[in-house]
C-alpha cells in the first residue's frame, strides 16, 4: 500500500504556498531546501506535480548506490549517500525529482551568482560552481507529526495526500455513484427511454454534486 | 516561545496571524482563525515575516537617523534631537519663503497602521496648513474611491469579502485575486463549488479564467466599450429593472442617450468580444438572484478609470445587483491599508471619514477638535502624488516629505521620478529601509516595522482590526506617529499622545462612520466594520441596503462617458502592448518581501515579461531566456516567460523587480479625473539576446551594484555618533 500527494487542478489558484511551505519544512530539518512540488501552469491546468511513491518505482531500479530505497509505504532518498548521477531524474515518469544544493552565493546580499549556464537549462544538468547537489523528492514530510507541509499549507483545500483512508472513501464514493447510474439507466431503459438522454439529466441533476466531479479529475 | 496576534502587511484581504517570538526575534507565522481569512494565510501571510529581522537580502533596515548637510553630500549620522531640529528648521523656511502651499506629503499605505497616518495628515494640515497628502491608492484604487463616491456615494467594498463565497454570480473584470489576493481567490473557488457561476473579463488567461463558465478575452484598453455595451444589452433585452430604478436611482434618461450608441455589435472591433458572449454574460449576470462584479487595477490603471468605475456602479445599479449581502460591488484594495490610508484622510479633498475639505462646517469642526483658527486649515484641495513631478517642474512644490513610499519603484517613467526627487529643494523620507526613493533624501528618518507597533488596519471590506508589537523597534528606530508629532511641536504645534489608542479615540470622536469602532471591541480576533456610528452596535457587512445610497438625495447616479482609445498606441518602432502586473510572492516596491529569505529564494530579478508563443517565435526568444525590454522611456533587460495564457500582441510585467523594472518603460499619462496612471497600457519592443550566459551575468552584476550602493548609502549610519554636535558643524 503506497501514500503520495496529488492536487485537485480546479481548486489551484497557482499562488505556489505549497512550494514555500516545503521548502521551509524541510529547511527547518537540516534538509535541502528546493521545494518537492512542481507547480505546472499550462492554459488549462494548474496544478502541482510530486513524487508518487510508485511501488515499482523507476527511480530505486536505476540508483547505482542505493541511496534511493523503499521504507515502508514510502520511497525515501538518503541525501547524503546521493552522488548526483542524476539517473533517478531522468527516469522519473512525474519529473519529480530534482537536484538541490546549497548555493554560497547571496549570502547576506554580498557574494554574487556567477551564472555558468542560461537558466532555461535543465535542472537536472544545471550545475554552480562550488555546489554538490543532491537528488531530492517528496518525502511526504514523514519527519512532523503534523504530515505533509504542502496540504496543511494550501489555503483551498486543492493538495491532498492521499492514503488508505481517503482512498477507500474515494473508491466508495465512486462506486455509489457508478451503481446509482448504472440502476437508473437500467431502469430507464427498460421503460423505452434514450440513454444518451438519461444521461444528460443525470449529470445535470442531484446525483453528480461538484465536489465529487472535481475530485474525480484530480485523480484521473 | 512568546505569539503575537497581528494582522497581515501585505495584501487588503485583512489576514490575522500570529506572529511567533523567540529570544527577541520573529520566527516564524502561525494563521488565526480571522474574519476574513478563517484560519489560512497565502505564502506572503506564511513566509513574509523575516524582513523585520533585518535580513540584508536586499537592502538595509534604517537603524538611526541620517541627514545630508547640503545636496550633493554623502548621509550623516546625527541624534534624533538634531534631525529633527534640522528638518523642522528647513521646512519652516521654505514655508517662509514660498508658503505652505510648496510642501507635499505622501502616507503609507503599508505597516504603520490608521493612528500613523492620522498623526501625518493632522500634521500637514494643522500645523503646515495645507492639504496636500495623499497616498498610493492615487496609483492604484483611487478611481474606484472617486468613481463609486461620484457614483453611489462611498468609495470602499459594498459588500464583505466573506460574504463573497455566497454569490450566485461572480464577474471578475480587469482582476486577477489569485495573484492580487489568494485569500479572495480563495472565496472564489469557494462560491464556484457552492455552484456560483463564474465571469471573467479579461485580456490574458487569468487563473480564474480555467474556472469561469464565461470567459470574455476583451482587448487592453476597450474596457469602457465593453461595459457600455453591457449596459446597452441590460436596457435593450429588458434586464433592468425598472422599479428600483425609478425609486432608487437618478439620471437614467440623459445616460441612455450616451449608452444607447453601445451596442455589443458597434463596438465589437474594439472589444472584440461577439456580441452573443456578451449577451450570454450579461443575462448571466443579470438574471441570477445575487450577482457580484469584483474589478482590480485592470479597471483602475487606465486613463478612463473613473468613467469605467461609473459605468460598473451603473451596470450593477440598473440590474438592482447591489445592496445586498452578496449581490455589489468589489473594488478588492491592493495594499493591506490603502482602504485605512483613504480612510485617515491622506486625500487632498478629504479629511479623516471622507468629510470634504471644502466644507467650512466640516472644516469648522476640525478646527475645533485641533485647537487652531479656522483660517489655518485650507479650504483648498491639495496636490495629488501624480502631480509632483509637473508640480515640482512648474516650481510649485519644493519640499516633499516621503512616508514609506518607493516611488522610484511604483510610479510610471522612473527615470523622469529620479529627476524630480533629485531637483527638489528638500526632501524627507521616513522609511523602514534604503530604498531606491530613500537613498535621494535629504533626511532619513528611521521608523519603525509592522510587528514593531501597534495600531488599527482597514481591510478591504471595510473592516478595522487591530495588531500589536511583537519586538521592539531595531537600533533607533522610533513609532512614526512619535516621530511626526515631535516634528510637529518642534514646529510649533504641539501634540502630544501617549499611544495609538489615544489617536484612535480621537478618529473615532472626529469620524461618526468610525465610533464604534473601539480598541475594546477589537481586542484579539475582534473587528469592526464601517460604517460602525455607535459602540453597541454591529458594523455594516453591506453598503446600500434597500437602495440607500450614501448621496445627499440617497440615489445612485448613472454618470454616461463615451470610450476613448489608450494614449499610446502601438506601432512599427513598439508594435507591443506593455501591461504592468503583480506578482504573486512579492508585495509592492519589494523592500519587505525581497528582505524575506524563503519569498526572494522562490522568485528573484529580474523578474518576467510573460508573452503570447507566436510573439515569442517571431522574435527568437525561448523561454526563460533573458531579452531587452524597451520603450519610448527606457530600456531593461527581463526574463521571458512564454505562455499561451499571455494574450497575442500585449506582454505582462510584474512592477516588482529593480533590474527588470516595467516603470522604466511605462509613461506618465494619468486619467484627469483621479491622476492615476495609465500603467496598464503602453507601446513597447522586445528583442532577443544571443548570448544568454553573459547577459546572466550582466544581470546579476546590476544587481549586485544596486544592492552596494543602497548599502553604501546607508553605511554612515554604522558610524559611531560624533558627541559634539559643534564639532560636526564645523
Amino acid at each position: 500500500m503506497s501514500q503520495f500527494i496529488v492536487v485537485n487542478p480546479s481548486k489551484c489558484i497557482g499562488c505556489g504556498t505549497c512550494l514555500l511551505a516545503c521548502s521551509a519544512a524541510h529547511k527547518e530539518v537540516g534538509r535541502q531546501t528546493n521545494p518537492r512540488l512542481n507547480l505546472v501552469q499550462t492554459k488549462e491546468v494548474s496544478a502541482t506535480v510530486t513524487c508518487h511513491h510508485c511501488q515499482g518505482a523507476p527511480c530505486a531500479l536505476v540508483c547505482p548506490v542505493n541511496a534511493i530505497k523503499f521504507d515502508g509505504d514510502m520511497v525515501v532518498v538518503d541525501e547524503k549517500c546521493c552522488i548526483s548521477c542524476k539517473m533517478c531524474a531522468l527516469v522519473c515518469p512525474f519529473g519529480a525529482i530534482k537536484l538541490s544544493g546549497t548555493s554560497v552565493a547571496g549570502v547576506a546580499g554580498i557574494q554574487v551568482e556567477t551564472p555558468t549556464f542560461p537558466k532555461g537549462t535543465s535542472d537536472i544538468i544545471a550545475w554552480e560552481i562550488g555546489v554538490y547537489a543532491a537528488a531530492v523528492k517528496c518525502d511526504l514530510c514523514s519527519f512532523s507529526k503534523d504530515g505533509p507541509a504542502c496540504v496543511n499549507s494550501c489555503l483551498t483545500g486543492s493538495v491532498q495526500v492521499i492514503d488508505k483512508s481517503h482512498h477507500k472513501k474515494l473508491l466508495n464514493d465512486k462506486r455509489i455513484k457508478a451503481s446509482v447510474e448504472l440502476e437508473a439507466i437500467a431502469k430507464d431503459t427498460s421503460e423505452g427511454r434514450n440513454v444518451l438522454e438519461t444521461r444528460s439529466v443525470l449529470q445535470g441533476g442531484k446525483t453528480l454534486d461538484n465536489k465529487n466531479s472535481s475530485e474525480d479529475r484530480s485523480n484521473q | 516561545m512568546e505569539k503575537h496576534m497581528a494582522v497581515c502587511p501585505y495584501c487588503g484581504a485583512g489576514c490575522k496571524l500570529d506572529l511567533l517570538v523567540q529570544n527577541g526575534k520573529v520566527v516564524g507565522v502561525e494563521p488565526l482563525n480571522g474574519i476574513t481569512n478563517e484560519g489560512e494565510l497565502c505564502l506572503k501571510g506564511y513566509y513574509g515575516f523575516d524582513f523585520i529581522n533585518d535580513t540584508n537580502i536586499l537592502v538595509p533596515r534604517l537603524l538611526h537617523p541620517m541627514i545630508r548637510r547640503k545636496k550633493g553630500q554623502p548621509l550623516e549620522r546625527v541624534s534624533w534631537d538634531e534631525a529633527l531640529d534640522f528638518t523642522a528648521k528647513k521646512l519652516q523656511e521654505i514655508i517662509d519663503k514660498y508658503g505652505p502651499e510648496s510642501v507635499m506629503l505622501t502616507g503609507s499605505s503599508r505597516g504603520p497602521g490608521n493612528e500613523a497616518n492620522f498623526v501625518m495628515q493632522k500634521f500637514t494640515r494643522a500645523c503646515i496648513g495645507n492639504n496636500n497628502i495623499d497616498n498610493c491608492a492615487r496609483t492604484c484604487h483611487g478611481p474606484s474611491v472617486i468613481g463609486l463616491m461620484d457614483a453611489v456615494g462611498s468609495g470602499a467594498m459594498s459588500v464583505s469579502i466573506p460574504n463573497m463565497e455566497n454569490a450566485d454570480v461572480i464577474m471578475l473584470f480587469g482582476y486577477n485575486p489569485s495573484a492580487s489576493h489568494p485569500i479572495v481567490a480563495r472565496r472564489i473557488v469557494k462560491a464556484k463549488e457552492k455552484g456560483a457561476k463564474i465571469i471573467v473579463c479579461d485580456p490574458r488567461y487569468i487563473e480564474t479564467a480555467r474556472i469561469a463558465d464565461l470567459y470574455l478575452p476583451l482587448k487592453n484598453g476597450s474596457n469602457l466599450a465593453m461595459m457600455n455595451a453591457f449596459c446597452n444589452i441590460a436596457v435593450n433585452e429588458g434586464l433592468i429593472d425598472k422599479n428600483f430604478i425609478d425609486e432608487h436611482v437618478s439620471g437614467f434618461d440623459e445616460w441612455w442617450e450616451t449608452i444607447k450608441n453601445y451596442t455589443p455589435e458597434s463596438v465589437q472591433d474594439i472589444t472584440g468580444i461577439d456580441p452573443e458572449l456578451a449577451r450570454q454574460a450579461v443575462r448571466m449576470f443579470a438574471t441570477a438572484d445575487n450577482s457580484i462584479i469584483g474589478w482590480g487595477m485592470g479597471v483602475t490603471q487606465q486613463v478612463q478609470g473613473v468613467m469605467v468605475v461609473h459605468t460598473i456602479a451603473a451596470f450593477a445599479c440598473i440590474l438592482n445587483q447591489i445592496g445586498r449581502d452578496n449581490a455589489g460591488l468589489a473594488p478588492v484594495r491592493g495594499q493591506n491599508n490603502v482602504q485605512g490610508s483613504c480612510d485617515m484622510g491622506m486625500w487632498p479633498s478629504l479629511y479623516p471619514g471622507y468629510q470634504k475639505v471644502n466644507d467650512p462646517a466640516i472644516r469648522a469642526k476640525f478646527a475645533k477638535a485641533w485647537n487652531v483658527p479656522e483660517e489655518k486649515l485650507s479650504l483648498k484641495e491639495g496636490f495629488k502624488l501624480t502631480d509632483l513631478p509637473h508640480a515640482v517642474r512648474e516650481g510649485k512644490i519644493k519640499a516633499f516629505y516621503n512616508f514609506g513610499e518607493d516611488g522610484l519603484q511604483t510610479e510610471p517613467d522612473s527615470i523622469d521620478m529620479k529627476n524630480v526627487l533629485e531637483s527638489l529643494e528638500f526632501y524627507i523620507s521616513q522609511d523602514i529601509f534604503m530604498t531606491q526613493s530613500t537613498a535621494l533624501a535629504d533626511v532619513v528618518l528611521p521608523g519603525s516595522s509592522w510587528g514593531e507597533h501597534d495600531g488599527v488596519f482597514s481591510a478591504s471590506d471595510r473592516t478595522f482590526q487591530r495588531f500589536t508589537a511583537a519586538v521592539s523597534p531595531p537600533g533607533e528606530a522610533r513609532h512614526d506617529w512619535e516621530i511626526f508629532q515631535d516634528l510637529s511641536t518642534r514646529m510649533g504645534y504641539p501634540m502630544h499622545y501617549n499611544n495609538t489608542e489615544e489617536i484612535w479615540n480621537e478618529v473615532r470622536e472626529l469620524c461618526p462612520n468610525f465610533y464604534g469602532a473601539t480598541y475594546e471591541r477589537m481586542e484579539g480576533l475582534g473587528y469592526a466594520q464601517w460604517p460602525v456610528p455607535k459602540v453597541d452596535e454591529p458594523g455594516a457587512t453591506t453598503l446600500y441596503k434597500g437602495g440607500q445610497f450614501n448621496r445627499p438625495d440617497k440615489k445612485a447616479l448613472l454618470i454616461p462617458h463615451d470610450f476613448k482609445k489608450p494614449t499610446e498606441e502601438p506601432d512599427d518602432q513598439y508594435p507591443l502592448i506593455l501591461c504592468t502586473v503583480r506578482e504573486v510572492g512579492h508585495y509592492s516596491c519589494r523592500s519587505m518581501t525581497g528582505n524575506c529569505q524563503a519569498l526572494s529564494g522562490l522568485a528573484d530579478e529580474p523578474g518576467y515579461i510573460t508573452m503570447h508563443p507566436d510573439d515569442a517565435a517571431i522574435r527568437g526568444i525561448q523561454d526563460q531566456q533573458l531579452v531587452w525590454a524597451f520603450s519610448r522611456r527606457g530600456k531593461v533587460i527581463t526574463r521571458a516567460d512564454v505562455t499561451e495564457r499571455c494574450n497575442k500582441g500585449t506582454v505582462y510585467m510584474t512592477y516588482q523587480w529593480w533590474i527588470g523594472k516595467c516603470n522604466d518603460l511605462t509613461m506618465h499619462q494619468t486619467d484627469p479625473l483621479s491622476g492615476t496612471p495609465e500603467d496598464k497600457f503602453s507601446a513597447c519592443q522586445v528583442e532577443a539576446i544571443a548570448d544568454q550566459v553573459c547577459a546572466e551575468n550582466h544581470m546579476q552584476d546590476l544587481y549586485a551594484k544596486l544592492k552596494k550602493r543602497l548599502a553604501d548609502e546607508a553605511a554612515p549610519q554604522n558610524v559611531a555618533l560624533k558627541s559634539d554636535p559643534s564639532m560636526v558643524a564645523a
